[in-house]
């Protein structure tokens, strides 16, 4: 499924990832584990394709076909999501309007027919309840005036309400509490199936209780050190990052 | 300044030796027409805009366009070219069409000029409850000049809302004056489509007499040089909304300049301007609150903000507060950039393409200027009248 090659990505001129691979089948979830500024956000934006992350080589497949060089809106309706590790807030956005237009546009870059206003908000409504959000939240501009852990909420929302193909989920768990991680939890488990796959982020062995990874990958210094399978997380919080980022030294 | 001799363009050539002699006359020939040297217009070099010759307008020769703004059931008064059009008139309201009143206006020497046309007339004495839409209409690449005079009697209500739709060259000069009583209050929308070969000058004067309260937008998308000037006088416990939104594309320009004197205790203002400039367009803010030591409990705030959206274009702003009275509460605040990076990366991740996010964000920004407009159905159009011009 998501395929990731020699990946080497400078920023400012500066080595951020160095020629890191990583591949995650279809119908797997991977969690990536790592310590502060390894380079776990400069990696999700590379997939999404955010402006200034160009890759200096490597490359980046969805399903066999590259990324790179597409836009980020193309590679969203090819289905590549990320949920972000500090969402913005959008001043001046309706949050409904927005999210409307959005499902539209990639559903119109995939040929598929446009959603009716009447339908959308039905399925906005549903997701929001299961994530939390109030009605009277969801009338505010985008994210305005949110908390952090309602501003995770609402990414939520949208994995949900996207149904993505591919989904990167960066540091999802920081601030929220027990009762959201399961919602958390709730929400991915919902929606694993053979074609869709699941990047987890994250620094803490709590989230992975919830949503339990067929593969964990220690990132450190911009590449992959240590892979292993879900009892890492265990391993992690009982030694921490050290032990693999010294075998890597 | 003084005593520098000027030589004239082409075009100040023409219109002085045109104009009766008078004061009017004498104050435009010893200064010229303003531009770069004059320290009120260094952003809008009109002298320079209107260089070439031009002559007075001939009679509009196209056909009446349909209007930027349709406010429901409205007195409909058009000015082609400078020539009112008067139509029949419902009860509570005088209209009348009155010879030129030659007046030297201060600090205002277009104002002044304009004062040189007949003189427009209306007057309201209650609630008026029939919004008055003043279309003023003008082509070809002349020069004409038109003059309201809008009197809203103590505790009268009124609600004007005013156009200028231009097509070709020319330059009109407007003035319109507005006297609002005592505890009088005006809703007034200014709005004016894209004209990019055209100049002009609106000026507007206004006096709020005490108690009185004025809500006041405007809406303006550019031309070759385009300067939208408001005075005001506030007396004592009026209350004033000053908002302005300009969207500027090509090569357009559009200075939006205002002036606020206080002069009683207590008055309230609130004034938030807008502005986006696109390719090579070029914005102008000005905006000053003139506090005398009098005018204690003055509560004013003025923002002016604007998005520079290509290397090209430029925006000039000159915020001011001048205070002379200590018991006051006034702030300005000014900013200019580019649109939030983060927010466009956010968008596109979600699906929008550059140019719907980019859509999505400048339409943001406008619209909380947008948001204070009070009428449901006036605000709808303004907001489809400020997306149709390009981004
Ligand atoms: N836009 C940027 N400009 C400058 N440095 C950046 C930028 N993005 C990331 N970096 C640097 O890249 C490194 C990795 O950052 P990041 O990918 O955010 O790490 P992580 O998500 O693992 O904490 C850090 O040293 C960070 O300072
Ligand atoms: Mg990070």
């Amino acid at each position: 499924m998501l395929n990731i090659e020699n990946l080497t990505v400078e920023i400012e001129g500066n080595p951020i990832l160095d020629s890191l691979s990583l591949s995650v089948p279809a119908g797997e979830v991977h969690a990536i584990m790592g310590p502060n500024g390894s380079g776990k956000s400069t990696l999700s934006y590379t997939v999404a394709g955010r402006p200034g992350y160009e890759p200096v080589s490597g490359d980046v497949t969805l399903d066999g076909e590259s990324l790179i060089g597409l836009e980020p809106d193309e590679r969203a309706a090819k289905g590549v999501f990320l949920s972000f590790q500090s969402p913005v807030a959008i001043p001046g956005v309706a949050t409904m309007n927005f999210l409307r237009t959005a499902l539209n546009a990639q559903r119109a870059a995939r040929g598929e027919d446009e959603v009716s206003s009447a339908d959308f908000l039905k399925v906005f409504r549903t997701h929001a309840q299961t994530v939390g959000l109030t009605p009277d939240k969801l009338k505010r501009p985008f994210n305005d005036g949110f908390s952090g852990g309602e501003k995770k909420r609402m990414e939520m929302l949208q994995l949900a309400l996207f149904q993505p193909r591919f989904a990167i989920m960066d540091e999802t768990d920081s601030g929220l509490d027990i009762d959201a991680l399961r919602m958390v939890g709730r929400v991915v488990n919902e929606l694993r199936s053979p074609d869709r796959g699941f990047l987890v982020i994250t620094h803490y062995q709590r989230l992975l209780e919830h949503v339990r990874p067929d593969r964990i990958h220690v990132l450190a210094g911009g590449r992959i050190v240590h892979s292993g399978g879900p009892e890492l997380a265990a391993e992690l919080e009982e030694g921490g990052y050290e032990q693999f980022t010294a075998e890597a030294a | 300044m003084v005593g520098a001799p000027i030589t004239y363009t082409a075009f100040e050539d023409r219109l002085f030796s045109g104009l009766p002699e008078g004061e009017i006359a004498e104050a435009l020939r010893s200064r010229g027409l303003p531009g770069r040297r004059t320290e009120a217009w260094k952003w809008s070099d009109l002298r320079a805009a209107l260089r070439e010759e031009r002559a007075a307008s001939v009679a509009y020769a196209g056909s009446d366009p349909a209007s930027p703004l349709e406010p429901e059931g409205a007195l409909v008064l058009f000015c082609r070219n400078g020539e009112w059009d008067l139509p029949e008139l419902p009860d509570g309201v005088r209209v009348s069409l009155d010879a030129p009143r030659p007046t030297v206006l201060p600090d205002a020497d277009l104002a002044s000029l304009a004062t040189t046309a007949r003189v427009l007339t209306i007057e309201v004495d209650g609630t008026f409850g029939t919004p008055i839409l003043i279309r003023r209409l003008s082509d070809g690449s002349g020069t004409h000049a038109d003059r309201v005079s809008l009197r809203v009697a103590p505790h009268g209500r009124a609600t004007l809302y005013e156009t200028h739709e231009i097509t070709g060259a020319p330059f009109p000069n407007s003035l319109t004056e507005i006297v609002l009583g005592e505890g009088a209050s005006l809703t007034r929308l200014v709005v004016q489509p894209p004209a990019s070969e055209a100049v002009l000058v609106h000026t507007s004067l206004l006096d709020v007499c005490e108690d009185a309260e004025l809500n006041q937008s405007a809406l303006t998308l550019g031309g070759a040089l385009v300067r939208h000037e408001n005075r005001l006088v506030q007396h004592t416990d009026s209350r004033v909304r000053l908002d302005a939104l300009y969207k500027l594309s090509g090569q357009r320009h559009c200075d939006t300049t205002t002036h606020v004197d206080y002069a009683g205790t207590g008055a309230e203002t609130r004034q938030l301007v807008k502005g986006v400039a696109l390719d090579r367009a070029r914005g102008v803010f000005q905006g000053k609150f003139h506090v005398d030591r009098g005018a204690q409990k003055t509560d004013a705030q003025m923002s002016h903000h604007a998005l520079l959206l290509s290397q090209g274009a430029s925006v000039n702003a000159k915020p001011e507060l001048e205070i002379y009275a200590d018991d006051v509460e006034c702030a300005h605040g000014n900013t200019a950039g580019a649109l939030d990076p983060e927010a466009m990366f956010y968008l596109r991740q979600r699906g929008l393409s550059e140019e719907a996010a980019r859509g999505l964000l400048i339409d943001a920004f406008a619209g909380e200027v947008l948001a204070r407009v009070g009428d449901e159905g006036m605000r709808a159009q303004l907001e489809r009248l400020f997306r149709e011009a390009s981004n």
